[in-house]
């Protein structure tokens, strides 16, 4: 797949823009999905993914071939994430359907239960400061590596490790206080 | 070291060890079960369907200008450098120019004609002639030079 991702490459660095389509066609879900997690379940996500799809492109010429393109795109989609937090100035994003308190429902069921859980849980994780979050995300929802983080995010396997653990951390010490999760054991 | 277990990081005999460990402790077997739910619900996620019209929308955005890459693009390092590389040209150029010595026409005058008069003044004893020589000097505007004799 490399070797023909290359070859998709080469022709766009010749002006080729219908080649670029198979690179938006087989990274799109993956760009969107770190997109999507990482600002909160934004409506912004698509003009998001469509920015660091364009910035790829217009970027080609500096793309080294001899690295894995995969890393370099999702490194741009979290560069690009990371600017749009900061000219958002927001620290958290939490959708307007899930600002509420949890509701308790009469009869507490096993799905229910853990419907509400997970939705605790996406509000905490919005709350985290963004390099850990960053790597949770990618750990947890994208199925990354510690080494394709450590490359994504231009740092060492062990300042992965270390963000990692304290997500994990911090998650956990947040929802453990709450009875949702006393139920959930 | 219980996260480097769960991710399958640990080397073969760390790992023997820690699940040793894990059988008698019950902090961290305890601890190692919260991590394990937790997982289980972030793996739970739904997965988040990307727009059908990304591609659509990617390439409006590159038909716009500049969006193309160049066919024989240049390194972003060339292209800095062209500009100081110019003006290093002209800034030797300028400071050659203001060497002495160094020819440069725009300097060193070369008069193209001559006008020369005699002229007699009248009453002198010694019947002075005043010699007029007229220096039409080529470039740059600079005025021709006017020189008296008295022969």
């Amino acid at each position: 797949m490399e070797t023909k991702i290359r070859q998709i490459i080469r022709q766009c660095k010749l002006g080729n823009i219908g080649s670029f389509a198979t690179l938006v066609t087989h990274y799109g879900g993956r760009v969107s999905g770190i997109i999507y997690h990482m600002i909160g379940y934004s409506s912004n996500t698509d003009d998001l993914a469509q920015e660091v799809f364009i910035k790829a492109y217009r970027n080609l010429t500096h793309f080294r071939e001899t690295a894995k393109f995969s890393t370099w795109l999702y490194r741009i989609t979290v560069n690009t994430v990371y600017d749009y937090l900061r000219k958002q100035k927001v620290r958290t994003t939490i959708p307007l359907d899930k600002t509420g308190p949890l509701p308790v429902p009469e009869t507490i069921t096993t799905g229910a239960q853990k419907a509400e859980l997970k939705q605790l849980l996406n509000r905490e994780l919005q709350k985290l400061p963004l390099k850990y979050r960053t790597v949770l995300i990618l750990k947890e929802f994208e199925g990354f590596s510690y080494k394709e983080i450590a490359d994504v995010l231009h740092c060492r396997i062990g300042t992965v490790e270390s963000r990692l653990f304290r997500a994990r951390n911090s998650l956990l010490d947040k929802i453990k206080k709450t009875n949702w999760w006393r139920d959930y054991q | 070291m219980l996260n480097r277990y769960l991710d399958h990081i640990l080397a073969p005999g760390e790992e023997v060890n820690l699940q040793e460990h894990i059988r008698i402790c019950p902090q961290c077997r305890n601890r190692l079960r919260e991590i394990e739910q937790l997982q289980e619900l972030l793996g739970t996620e739904t997965a988040y369907e990307p727009n059908p019209f990304l591609w659509t929308r990617v390439k409006a955005g590159l038909q716009e200008p500049n969006s193309v890459p160049g066919l024989f693009p240049l390194p972003v390092i060339i292209k800095a450098w062209v500009p100081l590389a110019i003006l290093i040209i002209l800034l030797a150029i300028f400071t050659l120019s203001r060497i002495p010595g160094v020819e440069n026409q725009s300097l060193y005058h070369k008069p193209q004609s001559m006008e020369t008069t005699i002229m007699q003044i009248p009453g002198t004893p010694e019947n002075l002639e005043r010699i007029t020589i007229n220096l039409l000097v080529y470039g740059n505007g600079m005025p021709g030079k006017t020189l008296d004799i008295f022969n």
